[in-house]
């Protein structure tokens, strides 16, 4: 199922359609890799010529193929798109049961776990000097609570920060709670069901 | 909901956190693949289970990951229903659920019925006909033994054949 969503375009200078795919499958993963991988390394080879190099952030390697291979087919694990024009701009990877909540007053409550996410390497400012798209990770996020209310999570939502973002999750009132030794030092953040309601608002 | 709310919002939304440099992570790939792993049917699971018509659709749900709910949900019948398929003897199935189900596991409508005994079974396949009425009758004797955990994966595959529906 796809639905109408909005991104926006900062080369145009304003917002624009966008589709949402509920659940893409491995070939679409493969496709998507094919696509921000080749930009990604055809950026970095200009740089290179360029006497420069970029430092990239981890998840800009990520093999997303290999991510859907692994738990795609499980109801549990769907992986969201945002599209514009047909070329996938972000992914996100949900996990939707057997993970609660930490956050003192909401501890051992069920909530979405988004297990993965990410933007294409074209709307990232270390890869490129005018990223092109803003608004993937808040629309992802904003589907990720939409699932959390639709299975009666009161969207409840966590996740494992990449460090570069955490600004952008205190921004939506996401509570961070310390780095998370069993998820490679990264700092957990979970929103609760105000802060959810505060987020759609 | 429309593109100019979705606009609107994003627009708020955008003002107040830029979202540039956002990504979530921290999840090996080993560590989801043994989630998904955990998750595949072991026999522990069939033992309990009476039919062989309730163990195939146990089988199904749990490769799939699914609850009862998540498959009454997508075969769009009663949960009661997945309850009675894999907890009763010689369950009373409405022709609908057994079609309904057989899409959803991606089974053969005419097999699925077929071990559901809700097609008259010809004459011609009086072999075939006497070893599907065996499965779907044997009782549950409390565990099951690599042997019996082979014949239900065989049973799955057979089911999922779906060559004859075409006919």
């Amino acid at each position: 199922m796809t639905l109408e969503v909005a991104l926006e375009d900062r080369h145009a200078g304003h917002i624009v359609p966008a589709t949402l795919v509920e659940r893409i499958d491995v070939t679409y993963a493969r496709r998507t890799d094919d696509l921000w991988l080749t930009f990604l390394a055809a950026e970095v080879a200009r740089a290179r010529a360029a006497a420069t190099s970029l430092s990239l952030p981890e998840h800009a390697h990520w093999r997303w193929e290999r991510k859907v291979a692994a738990a795609g087919h499980l109801l549990p694990y769907p992986t969201l798109a945002i599209e514009f024009e047909s070329e996938a701009q972000g992914l996100m990877m949900l996990k939707t049961d057997g993970e609660f909540a930490r956050l003192p007053g909401e501890t051992g409550k069920p909530l979405v776990y988004v297990v993965f996410l990410a933007t294409a390497p074209w709307n990232l400012p270390a890869v490129v000097a005018r990223p092109r798209f803003r608004g993937v990770g808040t629309v992802l996020l904003r589907a990720a609570v939409e699932t959390s209310l639709d299975l009666g999570f009161k969207g409840r939502l966590g996740l494992h920060s990449l460090s570069q973002s955490e600004p952008f999750y205190a921004g939506l009132g996401m509570t961070a709670l310390g780095n998370d030794p069993k998820k490679e030092n990264l700092n957990y953040c979970e929103m609760t069901p105000a802060q959810a309601v505060a987020f759609v608002r | 909901m429309n593109f100019e709310t979705m606009r609107d919002w994003l627009a708020r939304k955008l003002a107040h956190a830029d979202d540039t440099v956002v990504a979530a992570g921290g999840t090996s790939l080993d560590a989801l693949r043994q989630d998904a792993e955990a998750r595949t049917v072991t026999p522990a699971v069939l033992a309990d289970v009476p039919t062989e018509i309730g163990k195939v659709v146990r089988y199904v749900r749990e490769q799939q990951g699914w609850s009862r709910r998540e498959l009454a949900d997508l075969a769009d019948i009663d949960e009661i229903e997945v309850v009675r398929i894999e907890t009763t003897l010689d369950p009373p199935l409405a022709p609908r659920t057994v079609v309904n189900v057989a899409r959803v596991c991606n089974f053969s409508t005419r097999r699925f019925q077929q071990l559901a005994k809700h097609i008259a079974i010809h004459e011609d396949h009086a072999a075939n006909a006497v070893q599907l009425r065996f499965a779907a009758r044997s009782a549950n004797v409390g565990s099951v033994t690599p042997e019996e955990f082979d014949a239900v994966r065989a049973l799955v595959e057979v089911l999922s054949e779906k060559a004859l529906d075409q006919k």
